[in-house]
């Protein structure tokens, strides 16, 4: 081979590695989108059990193992789909709900956001107190959790030692500890000393000096069963913070033992009511029942196996060849599910704690002017737009916070009413539209034409672009506003609409959703839009906002709060019209009806253990004895 | 022909070489970091900050790359914190940062031998029914079964596997239920190997992945994605075996073959065929190459764990090492098999010397 095409293969390489970069996002949906894809399959599991029992057979030959397992048959199993291969199982790692799906069975933290009310619940703390400012949390920690360890040799769960409050201080402080390099370490910047700790320099300091970051982080074992938690400021969300992974109690032993590998299982111990049996990466999932549980007798699920499969029209396929007992529904799929007379008994969709919308660049004219604004919001047709654009059974937002979220004010008519169905006590869109022209005229422009071309940016995906189409076209028919639509790889996207990128590179009006991490306005408008804290992508500095966040923050009464936080809508969304909200999300889903019980858009993790199915029925549909 | 090989592995060092630092300096070139965000949330200065320290990517570029190819040991001396690096030299591609606590020759080593498995089957169906309908087709020019062979080749090549892969699920797994809709069930023929890493917890070695143990579930799950690999490959193959066949049979020295009287059978076999599978020698190497080390679309559709999907979501993640790991790999692939080829040619065509 000659020379040159030595040099031909090395350009045609690095070409494709540039195409790959340029179509990579579509195959990374990120977060939000993954939320509603959940699912659930069956077959293969018996024929893999039925293999299992041959060797377990043959080790009771050999070495006469006293504990019989149970006949693979009798294994209540459920089947679900994860969508994709979970990136870490290590609770101090974790940032997507993919593995915090898996983590929330095999761990349990000091609270548990319960899946019907979203409201944080004793767990692994039977109770706790605050103190009356809201600075100190001290919990109770129950005396009958262990860690356990799944013995891959022998198909044994193995009980190690009792889960103390030297668990939990270990966990805390490891997740703060800059070595660790936890994404969501910022999340416990509320305890005393944590963000001191997370923001070092380790290298620069000497050991005593590393020591005594670590001990003045503000979590300490009172006794073995107790733990208490000393704040920065005052949070009166702290019992949900709680409940997170990375406050969650984790075994120093071994992790200090085997490093980044802990994960795996047979070398990972852990507290909840599952354990990790099978981890193939990248195919599947195996959790068993944690049989030394404190709740065991309340879970019916034996076993849950985990696919991960990532194009939806496969996993829907698989539910419909009984592969699967729940999946996600394809947005091509949506029409045929609900006008089959089986699919659609099968179909609901519920909603998750997610909300899809468009900020404005509140500097880049001419949507510096709220008038504008709010004429863009209010000519968005949302009824229109989820009925036949997404047609997931969206609702409609005229708040940033959806209704799980503790002082979200969805739905309530005093804020942005023009947003809203008149079947929802809004004022419905024709009104909008009135509405929406008269604010235009307010702002000094007879026409939408007048405003020149609006630029609307999304990130790469087909749904995003179809929502695009549609809102374009709405702004065009309402408002004669022109309307260019330009779209970017995912992490590209996301650079360019930064706060500090110049504004002429910034497009006029930008689409992100926002998920839940724990359900309070905290963590929405605070986190998010707080001009002096947040990412502040919207570029506003509205000083009474700000203001508003700080006393909601540190306000210890809830109706206050409440107040406070929808003042604070009432600003963002209707006054100012910083941003438009469009959507909250929905899952689609179809589930078998053997599934007697099942979680829905939970704002914690999603409890796939806590599922029932009648077992009989499932066997019966599936042929086996 | 040991000089031309040792001539040739000489040759790949440069070639891989070139390949590692255009990758490596291009994939940096993207916008976007590893870390900047977590789903759709920024993160905070300070926690990408430690991110960053963690994975040495506050370094100087050039020490980052003098420690992906010589190891940290030589270029970063004294300083031990975050991860460790051996380097590409000696076999460490690095840590993913996507998967925390999963290297890439962790990821390689399961990925790899199912993509390997995929595209070694996809492929020999593909020489089967391509090659075989391409010689038909030529011997039979401008009859029903040319144009046949010709069309099925046609629709073959065009319809993609986006549409070939969710048809075949509709037909065979829905309606007839004869085969499983996705997922790939290989199992290591040693298994005793691989349960033996498997109880303590290590990563099981690429090769005892490769060979997959024969067993019915293994295959069933296995006919539809082969098929719809194989197919696109076949219908290429087969057009392009007629193709060359034709050209080859009215060359002259086979109207001498004609000519002095050899039978019909031994003027194709011996002198035509030989001559005519150069083209598709040619076109098997990158063929092999591009399908063993992982097809992104065929391991979507049907859910195969395989390299294809690192392959392009690494790229998205910037996920750095993953990238470089696969390209390597790939890069590898393509160098060995352009080797066979060359050593083919020579055996098919005597006026080529390998020197």
């Amino acid at each position: 081979m000659s020379r040159n095409k030595w040099i031909i293969l090395v350009l045609v390489l690095a070409l494709a590695v540039v195409a790959l970069g340029a179509c990579g996002g579509q195959a990374t949906p990120e977060v939000v989108e993954k939320v509603i894809e959940k699912t659930v399959v069956v077959t293969q599991v018996v024929e893999k059990e039925v293999e299992k029992t041959v060797v377990v057979t043959e080790v009771v030959e050999k070495e006469v193992v006293v504990t019989p397992t149970p006949e693979p048959a009798t294994k209540v199993t459920l089947n679900l789909n994860l969508g994709t291969e979970p990136p870490t199982l290590d609770p101090a790692l974790a940032t997507d709900t993919t593995s915090i799906a898996v983590i929330g069975g095999l761990f349990a933290g000091l609270t548990w956001i319960d899946v019907e009310t979203n409201e944080p619940v004793p767990y692994l703390a039977e109770s706790w107190e605050a103190s009356d400012d809201l600075t100190e949390f001290t919990f109770k920690l129950r005396q009958d959790n262990n860690w356990v360890k799944y013995n891959t040799g022998t198909g044994e769960i193995e009980v190690q030692r009792p889960v103390t409050a030297h668990d939990v201080v270990y966990g805390v402080k490891r997740t703060l500890d800059p070595r660790t390099a936890s994404d969501y370490a910022y999340v416990l910047y509320i305890i005393k000393g944590g963000e001191e700790l997370n923001t070092a320099d380790l290298d620069a300091l000497s050991e005593e000096e590393v020591q005594a970051l670590l001990d003045g982080v503000g979590v300490e074992a009172l006794d073995d069963y107790t733990v208490k938690f000393t704040l920065a400021d005052p949070a009166p969300y702290f019992p949900a913070i709680a409940s997170m992974w990375v406050a969650m109690p984790m075994p120093q032993e071994v992790i200090e033992d085997k490093q980044e590998r802990w994960i795996e299982p047979g070398i990972i111990w852990t507290n909840g009511p599952m354990v990790l049996v099978e981890w193939a990466h990248d195919d599947h999932l195996v959790l068993e029942k944690n049989p030394n549980w404190w709740g065991a007798d309340d879970i019916q699920i034996d076993r849950i196996e985990y696919v991960m499969i990532t194009e939806a029209s496969t996993a829907f396929a698989m539910y419909e060849a009984n592969e699967l007992d729940s999946a996600g529904v394809p947005l091509d799929e949506i029409d045929r599910v609900k006008s089959d007379p089986v699919l659609s008994k099968e179909f609901h969709s519920a909603p998750i704690p997610c909300t899809y919308y468009y900020g404005f660049i509140n500097t880049k004219a001419p949507v510096d002017n709220a008038n504008v604004r709010r004429a863009l919001s209010a000519a968005i047709d949302r009824k229109g737009l989820v009925e036949n654009v997404t047609k997931g059974g969206q609702i409609p937002a005229n708040t940033f916070a959806p209704e799980m979220i503790f002082g979200s004010a969805a739905g309530d008519p005093d804020i942005a009413p023009w947003a809203l169905p008149e079947e929802m006590g809004g004022t419905g869109y024709d009104k909008a539209v009135e509405m929406a022209k008269g604010w235009l005229q307010e702002a000094g422009y007879n026409d939408g034409s007048e405003l020149g071309t609006i630029t609307l940016m999304h990130n790469t995906s087909e749904g995003h672009a179809r929502i695009a189409q549609a809102v374009a076209a709405m702004w065009k028919d309402a408002l004669n506003v022109d309307v260019a639509i330009e779209n970017q790889e995912w992490k590209v996207y996301l650079n360019t609409i930064k706060k500090d990128t110049p504004i002429e590179e910034v497009p006029h009006v930008f689409r992100l959703g926002w998920c839940a991490d724990y359900p309070d306005q905290n963590n929405w408008l605070n986190e998010v839009f707080n001009p002096e804290i947040g990412s502040n992508r919207i570029r506003w500095n509205n000083q009474e906002f700000a203001e508003l966040m700080r006393k909601a923050r540190a306000s210890l009464d809830p109706e206050e709060r409440k107040a406070l936080y929808k003042r604070g809508e009432q600003i963002l969304v209707d006054e100012e019209a910083a941003i438009a909200p469009i959507y909250y999300y929905t899952t689609v889903t179809v589930t078998k009806p053997w599934v007697t019980y099942r979680t829905w858009g939970t704002v914690g993790p999603p409890g796939h253990h806590l599922w029932k199915i009648d077992w009989e029925a499932k066997k019966a549909a599936l042929g086996l004895k | 022909m040991l000089q031309f090989v040792i001539r040739r592995i000489i040759w790949t060092i440069p070639v891989l070489f070139l390949v590692t630092f255009f990758t490596f300096a291009l994939v940096r070139a993207i916008p976007g970091g590893p870390f900047d965000f977590a789903g759709d949330k920024s993160l905070p200065p300070t926690v990408v900050k430690n991110l960053e320290a963690k994975y040495h990517l506050n370094d100087p570029l050039w020490q980052q790359f003098c420690s992906y190819l010589i190891g940290d040991a030589v270029c970063r001396p004294g300083k031990q914190n975050g991860v460790a690096s051996k380097g590409v030299l000696l076999g460490d591609l690095g840590p993913s940062f996507r998967y925390r606590g999963r290297t890439v020759n962790d990821i390689i080593a399961t990925a790899l031998p199912i993509s390997a498995q995929l595209g070694f089957m996809a492929v020999m169906l593909g020489m089967l029914i391509g090659i075989p309908a391409g010689i038909i087709a030529a011997l039979k020019h401008n009859t029903p079964i040319d144009y046949t062979a010709t069309f099925i080749a046609v629709l073959g090549v065009s319809i993609s596997n986006v549409v070939l892969g969710p048809f075949l699920i509709w037909i065979f797994a829905l309606k007839l239920g004869w085969f499983p809709v996705a997922t790939w069930a290989a199992e290591p023929l040693f298994s005793n190997i691989a349960e033996k890493y498997i109880a303590a917890g290590e990563q099981v070695p690429m090769w005892v992945n490769l060979i997959p143990k024969p067993t019915k579930e293994f295959f069933m799950h296995a006919v539809l994605p082969v098929v719809t690999l194989g197919t696109a490959l076949s219908a290429s193959l087969a057009r392009l075996t007629r193709g060359s066949l034709l050209q080859v049979i009215r060359e002259d020295y086979i109207r001498t073959a004609r000519a002095k009287g050899l039978r019909e059978r031994a003027v194709i076999v011996t002198h035509a065929l030989k001559n005519s599978l150069i083209p598709v020698v040619t076109i098997l190497g990158p063929m092999f190459a591009g399908v063993l080390t992982g097809t992104f679309v065929v391991e979507q559709i049907f859910a195969i764990p395989g390299l294809g999907r690192h392959f392009v979501t690494s790229v998205g993640n910037r996920d750095y090492p993953v990238v470089l790991g696969t390209t390597l790999v790939y890069a590898v692939a393509i160098v060995i098999a352009n080797m066979l080829v060359d050593i083919t040619y020579a055996w098919l065509d005597p006026r080529v010397r390998l020197e």
